[in-house]
């Protein structure tokens, strides 16, 4: 079951990336988190071992886990939300260098045909 | 011997080749040279460039040098276009793509401003493309430059790593080196490159992307020059981001496919 879980996460994680609504680089640590855990989280001796250190052998603190998992929620639409805004940016810079080196090709073709050229335009 | 393979002067190495005899038809060419933090060659690799032909144009993207690369150090009729920050090969790739297919050009071939591309093979890559028997031409690196016999061992291993995935998606249809950054393109292939989002270090999904979209792609071997100036901007970390990400493109693909 705890497989499937975690194999089912990385396929969502896979299809956010694919769709485009997370950019790869944001999903590294994602990735890696969800692998290094994941396979940690299986491992029963490891858990017991772990619970016992953090002292969570207790019920209630399945509130905590339920509080941890909104966050991880949240953070994803965060990364959702940077994605989106560095893809933005992305299509800003291609608009602007569009606009630059269509006023470049204007000046070089206009002095290639022998007519005036104006002033280069330098940024 | 290949005189590129030698420590020469690139103008020197040039003229050894066979510019002369083969020169450009019709048909516009766009040479675009991303380059970050190396500019040392730029002026006398665009002076090459545009030595093959008069139809031949020069862009140089900047992608974010510091000190940013000024117009004055390049040949006259040079395109320049300086990125404000480093934002990867990818975006300088849309960025020459936008150009070239806003402007008209017919082909399109990007170079490395290190000089490790031999500038008369551009005219090698651009036949296929101009007899109309491929869309897409790759330079295929028959050597490894002058890196160190541990970094060419880890770079084969990469690069076999890349072509297995490559090959795993295009059904076995992709260039024997997908992670050449000497390429060139006919107006289809540009059209087709520019519908995706590339990534910073594009090569192997662009050539995986155009197989799959079946794009006509075709190798040339390249003997690679000695870098001359400065170092690769691409360390051990970047090298595994890489191999992050077109893992994960690949196995975004298969999951597409079987979907």
């Amino acid at each position: 079951m705890g497989l499937l879980i975690i194999i089912g996460l990385a396929l969502v994680l896979l299809s956010l990336v694919r769709r485009g609504l997370i950019q790869v680089d944001l999903s590294v640590p994602w990735l890696l988190a969800l692998v290094v855990f994941g396979i940690l989280s299986l491992n029963e001796g490891f858990v017991n071992w772990a619970g016992v250190q953090l002292g969570i052998l207790y019920a209630p603190i399945a509130i905590i886990f339920c509080t941890i998992a909104i966050l991880l929620g949240l953070i994803t639409v965060l990364l959702m939300a940077v994605t989106r805004l560095r893809f933005r940016q992305i299509e800003i810079i291609r608009r602007r260098a569009a606009m630059d080196l269509a006023r470049q090709e204007d000046h070089v073709r206009a002095r290639d045909a022998g007519g005036p050229a104006g002033d280069f335009p330098i940024r | 011997m290949n005189p590129l393979s030698e420590n020469l002067p690139l103008q020197e190495a040039w003229s050894e080749n066979t510019v002369t005899s083969m020169g450009f038809r019709a048909g516009r060419v766009l040479v675009y040279i991303p380059t970050l933090n190396d500019c040392n060659l730029l002026h006398e690799l665009a002076t090459g460039v545009r030595a093959l032909d008069d139809n031949v144009t020069v862009l140089i993207i900047d992608d974010g040098s510091r000190p940013s690369i000024e117009r004055s150090t390049l040949p006259d009729g040079c395109l320049l276009f300086s990125l404000p920050s480093n934002a990867g090969l990818g975006v300088c790739t849309h960025i020459a793509l936008d150009h070239a297919l806003a402007h008209g050009y017919e082909f399109i071939v990007r170079l490395d401003a290190d000089g490790q591309h031999p500038v008369p093979i551009v005219l090698d890559l651009l036949k296929p493309l101009r007899d109309g028997s491929a869309d897409l031409t790759v330079g295929i690196r028959t050597n490894h430059g002058n890196h160190s016999e541990r970094d060419a061992v880890l770079r084969r291993l990469v690069k076999w790593y890349f072509t297995f995935l490559a090959n795993l998606i295009t059904a076995g249809a992709a260039p024997s080196d997908v992670s050449s950054g000497f390429f060139a393109a006919n107006r289809r292939a540009m059209q087709e490159l520019n519908n995706i989002m590339l990534e910073r270090y594009p090569e192997p999904q662009l050539y995986s992307h155009a197989c799959r979209s079946g794009l006509r792609v075709q190798g040339t071997d390249v003997e690679q020059a000695k870098r001359q100036h400065g170092r690769s901007n691409i360390t051990y970390v970047d090298a595994l981001s890489m191999i992050y990400r077109f893992t994960v493109y690949v196995i975004a693909e298969i999951l597409n496919v079987r979907r």
